[in-house]
């Protein structure tokens, strides 16, 4: 699905990414922690095309396409989604003119003709109450006044609606309540299936006892420094980051 | 100081001569506003108001004045806004089109032939425009709102500029008065049949007397190659409240001139507007708001949104006078610069000679917002129309405030019009 292969990239002239390699099958959910600050975030941006960052060196091969070579909205239609750790708020833009805008958009590229309102509705009516959301929020402007949780269950129904190949969920459980966080989660794992990769970006083992990842990684100045399975993620919250970057630090200098 | 240029001067004598009514009077009265505009001549930019508007382009033409045009009803339909139910008076060319217009007024409003327009007396040096607008205006109008008087229906005020063979001016004149505790809300929508070269000076005067309410939309949608100058005078009087949403679309050259005096307690005013500028567009927006009475309140809220090589200027000044204590005043001019070389030059001006006043005023000039535009990219929307989209929400915090639903979605249909990917925008409004 996504083969990412000695990444540097950085961002006013500083390097965030230092060579990071990660490779993500098809079906499989990935989680990635690591302390603040260690390049998460400028990780699943970069891949999502975001242009504040440059990437210097380092490939990454999407669905056997070369990512780096697409705009963002062409990643998208490749079936690339991001779930922002800080969603936009767009006053003025309706929440369901983005969602239909972007359907809209990827059945296009797919070659399918635009829903009609009636279909439409029905969809989104679906998918709403897969994440309990309220109908008022549909005539808002997108994620404006949303409180943080909110915001974050906007993600996933966007998620839901667009139906990704490769989901980059980016701390989408940090301000969540623990009966949000169920809905969030059961919503993602709806959506797991054979063909779908995800991949999360979190600080807390809570949800991952809710989506239980394939593989758990460790990021931390830029690159991968330490993978495992579930086992890793229960492992960091008993003992920190210390001896994993400590560890790492022992084997870079052997 | 002022610019006289010697053909554009003599076009104009030239014109009066054509043009002057037979009424020694009236002929006497618009004689002494073409000297005192002649004296002057046309403002400059070392003038102050018109630091940022040149008006070089305007004064290098000769103008005549209009002949009798004509407008077939298909046409009326096909520029008149579809769904707006309203009392509709139509002006071709300046003149009154009382076969096109509706023939009975509701009860309680009155329109008539304006008299005696020279306030030359008052002692107060009067803009050249309105000068001009004296010397030359064909079919003055005044519009009488009755006290206690409601008119439900909007007054849909239609001024259309005809298909002329010679660069045209018109000075359309209306002289409001609204009645005690009346209340009315006024469309004045200018367009052109054809992409002409005109000169359209508006003056329009408001008096509102105690306790009116007043909603006027202005919308100009002229020729894009055409010079749009307009004065709209309001005084309001105890507990009045007036509402001026403006969107400004059409014209090579627009200029706003908007003065409100809030000169009695209570009075209260809303100015609103969106310029949109493409090309070589300019458009200036000045407003002056004076709070002469004590608890008085004004709001006004200003967006420009400038692609091309368009060029947008707002200059929102404020006088609060020496009673008038309690009062508040806020201003804010947003604008949105879509190309390199767009440019925007906005100014609050406030000049306070009270204590007890609350008066806020800030200004942006900004491109999309990055972040915003890259969230829609991400949602796999097209750059093309992801900007169309935040321009769109942009624009349309004026216009989602005009309080007629059919010019609301008019004015919104119209915008989407013009911008990249409109089509694929157009069933979101
Ligand atoms: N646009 C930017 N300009 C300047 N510095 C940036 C920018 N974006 C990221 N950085 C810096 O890059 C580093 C990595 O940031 P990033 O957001 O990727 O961290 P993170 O691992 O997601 O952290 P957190 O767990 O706090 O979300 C930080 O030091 C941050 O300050
Ligand atoms: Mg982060």
């Amino acid at each position: 699905m996504l083969k990412i292969d000695n990444l540097h990239a950085r961002v006013e002239g500083r390097e965030i990414l230092k060579g990071l390699s990660l490779t993500i099958g098809e079906g499989e959910v990935h989680a990635i922690m690591g302390p603040n600050g260690s390049g998460k975030s400028t990780l699943v941006q970069v891949l999502a095309g975001r242009d504040d960052y440059q990437v210097t060196s380092g490939s990454v091969t999407f669905l056997g396409k070369n990512l780096l070579d697409l705009a963002p909205e062409e990643r998208a239609h490749e079936g690339l989604f991001l779930a922002f750790q800080y969603p936009v708020e767009i006053p003025g833009v309706n929440n369901t003119y983005l969602l239909k805008a972007a359907l809209n958009s990827m059945r296009k590229h797919r070659g399918e003709s635009d829903l009609d309102a009636v279909e439409f509705l029905a969809l989104i009516r679906d998918k709403m109450k897969l994440m309990e959301m309220d109908a008022s929020f549909l005539n808002r402007g997108v994620n404006e006044g949303f409180s943080g949780g909110e915001k974050k269950r906007n993600e996933i129904l966007q998620m839901a609606v667009l139906e990704p190949r490769l989901a980059l969920l980016d701390e989408t459980d940090s301000g969540l309540d623990i009966d949000a966080l169920k809905v969030v989660a059961n919503g993602v794992n709806s959506l797991r299936s054979a063909d779908r990769s995800i991949v999360m970006v979190t600080h807390y083992q809570r949800l991952l006892d809710y989506i239980e990842p394939d593989f758990v990684h460790v990021l931390s100045a830029g690159r991968i420094i330490r993978s495992g399975d579930k086992s890793l993620a229960l492992e960091l919250e008993r003992r920190g980051y210390d001896w994993v970057l400590k560890e790492a630090l022992e084997e870079s200098q052997a | 100081m002022s610019t006289k240029p010697a053909e554009a001067l003599q076009g104009l004598r030239q014109a009066f001569a054509d043009s002057a009514p037979a009424d020694p009077v009236l002929r006497k009265q618009r004689e002494r506003a073409l000297e005192r505009f002649m004296m002057h001549g046309f403002p400059g930019t070392r003038e102050e108001a018109w630091r940022y508007t040149n008006l070089r382009n305007l004064t290098r033409r000769v103008f005549v004045t209009a002949g009798d045009g004509a407008i077939s009803s298909d046409q009326l339909n096909a520029c008149r806004i579809p769904d707006l139910q309203g009392h509709l008076l139509v002006f071709l060319d300046g003149r009154l089109q009382h076969q096109l217009s509706d023939q009975n007024l509701p009860a309680g409003l009155r329109l008539s032939h304006l008299e005696a327009q020279d306030s030359e007396d008052s002692g107060q040096t009067l803009p050249a425009f309105s000068n001009l607008n004296t010397a030359f205006n064909q079919d003055a109008r005044l519009l009488q709102i009755d006290a206690n008087t409601s008119v439900e229906k909007p007054l849909y005020l239609l001024f259309v500029s005809g298909q002329n063979e010679q660069p045209t001016m018109l000075h359309p004149r209306l002289e409001i008065s609204a009645g005690t505790n009346s209340r009315i809300n006024l469309v004045e929508h200018h367009l052109s049949l054809a992409q002409d070269e005109n000169l359209v000076n508006s003056l329009i005067d408001i008096n509102l007397a105690a306790g009116a309410r007043m909603n006027h939309t202005r919308i100009q949608d002229a020729s894009k190659k055409s010079f749009q100058i307009c004065r709209v005078n309001v005084d309001q009087a105890r507990d009045s409240h007036y509402t001026h949403d403006h969107i400004c679309l059409g014209s090579a050259l627009a200029r706003m001139d908007i003065h409100v005096s809030l000169s009695e307690p209570g009075a209260e005013v809303e100015l609103h507007g969106l310029m949109l500028g493409q090309g070589r567009q300019h458009m200036d927006t000045h407003t002056q708001v004076d709070h002469i009475a004590p608890l008085t309140q004004s709001r006004e809220t200003y967006r420009c949104v400038l692609d091309g090589k368009s060029r947008g200027v707002f200059n929102g000044k404020v006088v609060v006078h020496r009673d008038a204590q309690k009062i508040e005043a806020h201003q804010a001019s947003n604008n949105l610069l879509l190309s390199d070389q767009a440019e925007i030059d906005t100014k609050p001006e406030l000049e306070i000679y009270a204590d007890d006043v609350k008066c806020s005023h800030g200004a942006t000039v900004g491109q999309l917002d990055k972040n915003a535009l890259f969230y829609l990219l991400s949602r796999g929307i097209e750059r093309t129309m992801a900007r169309s989209l935040l321009v769109f929400a942009f624009a349309d915090e004026i216009v989602a405030g005009i309080g007629e639903p059919s010019i609301r979605h008019a004015m919104e249909k119209r915008i989407v019009s013009q911008l990249p990917d409109g089509d694929r925008l157009r069933e979101f409004v």
